[in-house]
């Protein structure tokens, strides 16, 4: 696929990157150590049947004390690297700046309210090179609204009103991206078809495709 | 065990093709709850306080629990209430299809109407109960009825990590039962705790993970006392500083009850809030690594065995070390908001509970074996069934990391998802695993046909469970009998540390069996609790 990868999910990607590496190398010392041991320090014919006294004792406290420090230096260092992130819940864009997005999930669906009263049932079209802000919402057991090319994920609780926003990686002309949207919280039998798309297209084809939501409603709406 | 291990097989096989009609959507999400609830709190949290209550009255010196008929009571509570829970799947509408996790509001009556989840609630209730009851004979027993000698320095590891297993779940019960009694309330009186709009949702997540992360160390850290003992067993080595070592497991269970919040990053809980738990998160990863380090450094210059129970040992710190690292990376909210409620997380805690868990007390089960059973198991065979239960392990759990788009609990995937190769590698992995795991008990039961060891202590095992000589109990101890009491010290001063009397041990001083002498030096108190002679 060469569709572009959103700024969410590559900021997660060279996050994640960065701390998977230390981590597999902090895997690799540790077991790399055990296996080590065993391999060097194994019992052979021929060694004496005590293990003649050492003491780690008098540096046992400095060595847990310097470990501690190794982990501790390590870890502030990527929670300051995190801070980076995108989206970072520090921030909040200015709504009036970004496209809001009411989400309404409920057994077994998502709905996509637009600030233009249009209404979308497990699909929603989005501005390309946009700042949209999901204001997420369940009329009735808890969902999650996970936009999976994105990385980010948002909780929907009855009653409550979480907020989560993504920048639409830019889209000119013809172009039109599609990315999925999964529930990820069990909410029921049909969880696992509880499904969305998101489309995101060029701004020109984004305002023709709200201009006709608009008029297939009104159209909706007087004959019924 | 074996019903819950079905419930697992029964998911992989579901799983194992995309779009699969091996169970159906219902029966999927009972099989995915009743699994989680079964293995979580009815194996992996009663078989190390099953251990726990052969081993643990014989590493300190005592007859048996403080209060026995309160063990019974709490082992029948037990077993009924996983009788009752795994009954609720013959109830018209099945069993509860909520997920271990049980949230709100679709635990209420309102979407889960079958009485089968009512009945759950009541059985994880009991369980509680259970629970509840044998921490507080526990730690009643480790702190009263130690044999004179045994202070609490001596208390050997696989006794202390029973004591911040059980103390955590003193604490970590009691907000489940909380939520389980307004859950109750909910369902047959219409209160509407869970069900409100008010944040009910929320409230159930907070009661439930106050609870589910130190859960998650009360399933831990009996088998990281197994690893220590076996450990300093086959190494010949005392473990990398004892004292440490019980401090950091202190530390980790006090921090593991300020973590719960990083199960609800996703929740939409507010900027400080967010950060605060990740730092704690991040904070207890710290005296957790110091726990694993000093078991791997135990080993540094020992006179290392390779057994059976050894190498569960070392599978465990694999698990473990996997499991704690990439625990790690979801501490940072941002991270999170893609693993929360994927596989990746799937693997985590699979990682972390399962392989840990299971592995470390299979080391348990096969150390003291020769002690419960006065049999050694198959020796071969035993290695080469863990051989094939590792690596299915890995094979079952690992190809999860790489499912970070699937949806944890959705009962079949399409083709397009690209999810099949790497489901089907786990299903073939549970195929083997399964299997293993039974063989690797089935070993320890052949070994019963055996007749019986000459020696009381085939490890060369210095622990106080190995050597000491109590047969006496409080009970029967006469005026002058020096029984019941630890011996080490046969003509040296007493040392100070296990480490110390380690040392002097292995240098041949140690002929403890044979002449029991009262170590404290003072044959004051006879009484059957006797603080006075503890420190």
């Amino acid at each position: 696929m060469s569709q572009p990868i959103p700024v969410t999910a590559s900021d997660w990607n060279h996050f994640f990157d960065l701390a998977a590496t230390i981590a597999l190398i902090a895997l690799a010392i540790v077991i790399g150590a055990m296996i080590f041991f065993i391999v060097k320090y194994r019992n052979r014919k021929g060694q004496p049947e005590f293990i003649p006294e050492f003491r780690l004792s008098k540096g046992r406290a400095r060595e847990n004390v310097i470990f501690a420090s190794i982990s501790i230096i390590i870890l502030v260092s990527l929670v300051v690297a995190s801070f980076t992130l995108t989206p970072n819940p520090r921030f909040s864009p200015d709504p009036s700046n970004s496209l809001v997005i009411d989400v309404t999930a409920y057994q077994w669906a998502f709905n996509f309210g637009y600030p233009d009263g249009v209404t979308t049932l497990d699909n929603m079209t989005l501005p390309g090179n946009t700042v949209v802000m999901f204001n997420v919402t369940s009329a009735d057991v808890m969902h999650n609204l996970y936009l999976i090319q994105f990385k980010v994920s948002i909780e929907a609780v009855p009653g409550r009103y979480n907020i989560i926003w993504v920048t639409t990686p830019a889209a000119t002309g013809n172009q039109a991206y599609t990315y999925n949207i999964e529930c990820k919280e069990l909410c029921g039998d049909g969880h696992t078809f509880m499904d969305a798309t998101m489309y995101v297209v060029s701004q020109t084809a984004y305002n023709q495709w709200l201009a006709s939501q608009i008029s297939s409603n009104s159209t909706t709406t007087s004959g019924g | 065990m074996a019903i819950a291990g079905m419930f697992g097989e029964m998911m992989r096989t579901q799983l194992a093709v995309p779009m699969n009609n091996f169970l159906l959507a219902n029966t999927y999400e009972q099989t995915v709850t009743l699994h989680g609830l079964l293995m979580i709190l009815w194996v992996l949290t009663p078989l190390g306080a099953g251990i726990a209550n052969y081993i643990v009255p014989l590493q300190i010196g005592a007859k048996d629990l403080a209060f026995p008929r309160m063990n019974a009571t709490s082992y029948w509570t037990y077993l009924f209430s996983g009788i009752m829970l795994i009954s609720t799947v013959f109830l018209p509408g099945g069993g509860p299809n909520t997920g271990w996790t049980l949230y709100a509001p679709l635990n209420t009556i309102q979407f889960t109407p079958q009485p089968g989840m009512t009945l759950a609630v009541l059985a994880i209730l009991l369980l509680a109960l259970s629970i509840t009851m044998s921490s507080i004979n526990f730690l009643t027993t480790i702190a009263r009825n130690r044999a004179k000698g045994v202070t609490w320095r001596r208390i050997p590891l696989f006794t202390w990590s029973i004591v911040f297993t059980m103390a955590l779940a003193l604490f970590a019960f009691p907000p489940l039962a909380a939520g389980l009694l307004l859950l109750s309330s909910d369902r047959f009186l219409g209160t509407v705790f869970f069900s409100s709009t008010q944040g009910g949702g929320i409230l159930w997540d907070e009661l439930f993970w106050f609870f589910g992360h130190p859960e998650v160390y009360i399933v831990v850290f009996p088998a990281l006392g197994v690893i220590a003992e076996v450990f300093q067993t086959f190494a010949k080595k005392p473990i990398f500083s004892k004292n440490v070592f019980i401090v950091e497991f202190a530390a980790v269970a006090f921090l593991s009850m300020g973590v719960w919040m990083h199960h609800m990053y996703t929740t939409g809980v507010n900027y400080s809030v967010l950060q605060t738990f990740s730092f704690t998160t991040l904070a207890i990863s710290v005296p957790f690594e110091g726990l694993v380090l000093a078991l791997v450094l135990t080993l540094y210059k020992g006179k290392i065995t390779l057994n059976t129970a050894m190498l569960y040992c070392l599978a465990a710190i694999f698990t473990v070390t996997l499991g704690g690292i990439t625990g790690v990376l979801q501490a940072f909210p941002v991270l999170d908001y893609a693993f929360n409620g994927t596989y990746w997380i799937v693997g985590h805690f699979h990682y972390v509970m399962a392989g840990t868990t299971l592995f470390g007390l299979l080391a348990g089960l096969y150390y003291w074996w020769p002690k419960i059973t006065k049999r050694k198991p198959n020796e071969t065979f035993g290695v080469l069934i863990f051989v094939v239960a590792f690596i299915s392990f890995n094979i079952l759990y690992f190809p999860y990391f790489f499912l970070l788009g699937m949806p944890r609990r959705i009962f079949t995937y399409t083709l397009a998802s690209g999810f099949a190769s790497l489901n089907l590698t786990a299903t073939i992995g549970a195929y083997i695993f399964g299997p293993a795991a039974a063989l690797a008990v089935l070993n320890l039961v052949l070994s019963l046909r055996k007749p019986a060891l000459p020696n009381a202590n085939p490890w060369s095992a210095q622990e106080l469970e190995w050597t000491q000589n109590y047969r006496g109990s409080t009970a029967t101890q006469t005026a002058n009998s020096t029984e019941n009491v630890v011996n080490a010290a046969a003509d040296d001063p007493p040392k100070e540390t296990l480490e110390d009397r380690w040392y002097w041990c292995r240098e041949g001083n140690c002929k403890t069996a044979e002449k029991p002498v009262d170590y404290s030096g003072k044959n004051d108190s006879q009484m059957p609790l006797r603080r006075k002679s503890i420190d």
